[in-house]
């Protein structure tokens, strides 16, 4: 079922708009351009043929950072539809925005459409973590084909269809192997140097890990220097 | 960067299977003896030839749909005289990974040494120094006659028959066998031709990830031992 | 295959890009060691590019590097996947793009030396990637090695019989080695060379110069060895692998 959309937007001016849709949205900082918001469950997700969706924007110069307090657990759908998940993040001019999402876990049976699409205006910095589990213990996992598109200033940064519907696709050794869990850091709007970094073709970073854990301290450098980082305007207390 | 080139004439002659046979033709001297299309570094990570026929297929349904849906978008751009500039930029965004960009940089330039000789026309003069594969098999398609199902097959067996080639140099097998592998991709080969052969917009592009190739592929590109380039 | 000039756009650059000079030669007889050599006697003389074409690993470039003749960014290896043959004759893609790239990145040069992964003695030198080639053979691969000939050693534009140093403890005779040379290259040179024996480097570097001169006044032809010099066989016949 569709909840209505969850927003959370960070006007130049400083106010905040917030609605509850899937998610809660609670304030836990407050600057004059910055905010800390937790993204709280309103109920349990995600069922089949749950349609959530999340809209965030920050616009001009301001900074926020988004926290989950909660994985989401993708439950068998028994045959039911899809569940959809739908994303749209906008970041004006020089805006910032950090998010950890928490693990996305995608039970046997389970069927996920997620599909996340951000745009960035020139200066906007987006840092992402995701974590995707296949299965809960002893599981397998169900379907997930999860889209990412990023533009920036309307040129494609990053296209990435991630299909991992079909068991056989997604056990390839060209796809995710034995893993069952694939965690991303995606950093947008500027290069951060990693050695095992996909640097994409314009301002942009991926790393990636298959082992449970394997970004935590990739996160945590990218998330300090980010927030601490010298801005326009004030900035978040890094926690 | 390729800029709009007034559409000249495409007149090509002859059979475009014998076109098709003279590009798939390993001996093509456009530098790919020096590829694995992924498949050294994931020998190294562990993977053995009984696993390659389930690598080339999840390439197939992956990679190799984001290079066959560009080269075919590209072909289209080049028959209607537009841009490829938005061809160029999809596919980039499609391709996270910098030694796998780098890779078909490198084969572009040497499809478009051969191309500019074989096929003189007007549009090579618009194609910037590194052009990737895609973009340059797109234009060859256009120029020498090669319909867009052609086109997918060339992409879709080039793959596999570059990771058949490279097996046979970093594990002692029977050529039969990895030969085998080839015949035996034809039917994914097919379905990408059903997935791809119609694509015109750059945004229509697959943009299907393969996580272990491309992380491998960054891996590879710092190891100290290799035969191929990546 | 009868000796063929450039097939492409030499002409165009002659005179104005750099020299591009091969050196092949089988497994260890000193390829590395001869462009060491030239880059330490001559970077005051000419702007070098160094492209080696490694096997398994990038130790050419790495030992080339470590000799600190030259800056290690202008030395640099090319993948040939297992396939040294094939990348300096079938499809020299690989090796030319990374020459172009030395010549664009440090431009102007004045020669780019490209060593061959070490291969048979049939492994020569495309006209198309090079436009002189020297063929290195050393004392140790033994005396008769010259006799056997092939195109590297009949019709490369140098041939170097390398290590006479080591000709004592090998059994072998340097001038017996160097007439064979001369008369299987019909007059083409051939310097016996050692690091340690000054008038034979001095000789290999004045060849250079003399190859150098030829190429900028546009005077140098590149000669294709061929792939398999015609030969004799035992019945009389002679024949050529096309
Ligand atoms: N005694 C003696 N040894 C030499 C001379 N030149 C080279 N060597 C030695 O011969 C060995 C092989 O030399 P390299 O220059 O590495 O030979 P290469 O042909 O590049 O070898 P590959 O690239 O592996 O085919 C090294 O140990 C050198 O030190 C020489 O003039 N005299
Ligand atoms: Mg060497």
């Amino acid at each position: 079922m569709s909840a209505g959309t969850t927003r959370v937007a960070l006007r130049r001016d400083g106010s905040l708009d917030l609605s509850v849709g899937a998610f809660s949205p609670k304030v836990l900082h407050r600057g004059p351009q910055t905010a800390r918001v937790a993204l709280v469950g309103t109920r349990a997700l995600l069922l089949a043929g749950d349609h959530v969706d999340v809209h965030v924007e920050v616009e001009d110069g301001c900074a926020l950072e988004l926290v989950e307090v909660a994985a989401t657990v993708a439950y068998n759908g028994r045959g039911g539809p899809a569940a959809r998940w739908d994303v749209h993040l906008g970041l004006g001019a020089g805006a910032l925005l950090v998010w950890e999402a928490q693990p996305l876990v995608v039970a046997d049976g389970a069927d996920v459409d997620r599909d996340l699409h951000a745009d960035l205006d020139g200066g906007a910095l987006l840092a992402l973590r995701e974590t995707i589990v296949l299965g809960r213990t002893g599981e397998s996992g169900g379907r997930l084909r999860a889209r990412t598109t990023a533009e920036m200033d309307g040129v494609p940064l990053l296209v990435e269809d991630l299909d991992l519907r079909e068991t056989s696709l997604r056990s390839s050794p060209a796809v995710l192997g034995s893993s069952r869990q694939l965690e991303t850091v995606a950093v947008l709007g500027r290069r951060v140097e990693h050695p095992d970094a996909l640097q994409l073709e314009g301002p942009g970073t991926l790393v990636r890990s298959l082992v449970p854990g394997g970004t935590s301290a990739c996160w945590a450098a990218v998330r300090a220097d980010l927030l601490t980082a010298p801005r326009g305007t004030d900035t978040l207390p890094p926690t | 960067m390729p800029l709009r080139h007034t559409a000249a004439s495409f007149n090509a002659s002859g059979s475009p299977d014998l076109v098709l046979a003279l590009l798939a033709d390993a001996r093509l001297p456009v530098g790919g003896h020096t590829q694995s299309a992924g498949v050294e570094p994931a020998m190294a990570q562990g993977l053995t030839s009984a696993e390659v026929p389930a690598f080339v297929a999840g390439r197939l349904r992956t990679v190799v749909a984001v290079e066959a849906g560009t080269a075919v978008v590209a072909r289209h751009h080049v028959l209607a005289g537009a841009d490829l500039r938005p061809v160029r930029l999809a596919w980039a965004a499609r391709t996270p990974s910098g030694p796998l960009r780098t890779a078909s940089e490198n084969l572009g330039r040497g499809y478009l040494r051969l191309a500019g000789r074989l096929w003189p026309h007007p549009v090579w003069a618009t194609f910037e120094r590194t052009p990737p594969r895609p973009l340059v098999l797109g234009a060859i398609a256009a120029i020498a006659g090669l319909d867009a199902a052609r086109l997918v097959r060339l992409c879709g067996h080039e793959d596999v028959a570059t990771v058949s080639a490279a097996v046979l140099k970093l594990d002692p097998l029977d050529p039969l066998v990895t030969t085998g592998w080839v015949l035996a991709a034809h039917p994914l080969v097919e379905e990408l031709v059903t997935r791809c052969a119609s694509l015109t917009d750059p945004g229509e592009i697959p943009a299907t990830s393969a996580p272990l190739v491309e992380q491998l592929s960054v891996q590879h590109s710092h190891a100290k031992q290799r035969l191929f380039h990546a | 295959m009868p000796e063929t000039t450039r097939p492409h756009d030499a002409d165009h650059h002659r005179g104005t890009r750099a020299l591009r000079l091969g050196i092949a030669g089988p497994v260890g007889t000193g390829k590395s060691s001869v462009i060491a050599l030239l880059c330490r006697e001559l970077r005051d003389t000419y702007r070098l590019g160094v492209i080696t074409n490694d096997i398994y690993t990038d130790e050419d470039a790495r030992f080339l590097r470590s000799e600190g003749v030259l800056a290690p960014e202008r030395i640099r290896a090319v993948e040939t996947g297992a396939c040294p043959h094939t990348a300096i004759r079938d499809d020299v893609t690989a090796n030319l793009l990374a020459v172009e790239d030395l010549e664009h990145d440090f431009d102007p040069l004045d020669v780019v030396l490209v060593e061959s992964g070490g291969d048979n003695l049939t492994a020569t030198f495309s006209p198309a990637l090079v436009d002189a080639q020297i063929f290195v053979l050393d004392v140790a691969g033994g005396g008769d090695v010259a006799r056997k000939g092939g195109p590297g050693i009949g019709r490369a534009d140098l041939l170097v019989v390398n290590k006479t140093d080591l000709a004592p403890y090998v059994g072998v005779d340097v001038e017996r080695m160097r007439a064979d040379a001369l008369a299987a290259r019909e007059g083409r040179p051939v310097i016996a060379l050692s690091r340690t024996d000054r008038a034979s480097v001095d000789a290999l570097t004045a060849w250079l110069g003399g190859v150098v001169a030829a190429f900028r006044s546009g005077a140098h032809s590149p000669v294709d060895p061929g792939p398999m010099a015609p030969h004799f066989h035992a019945d009389g016949t002679v024949h050529s692998h096309a």
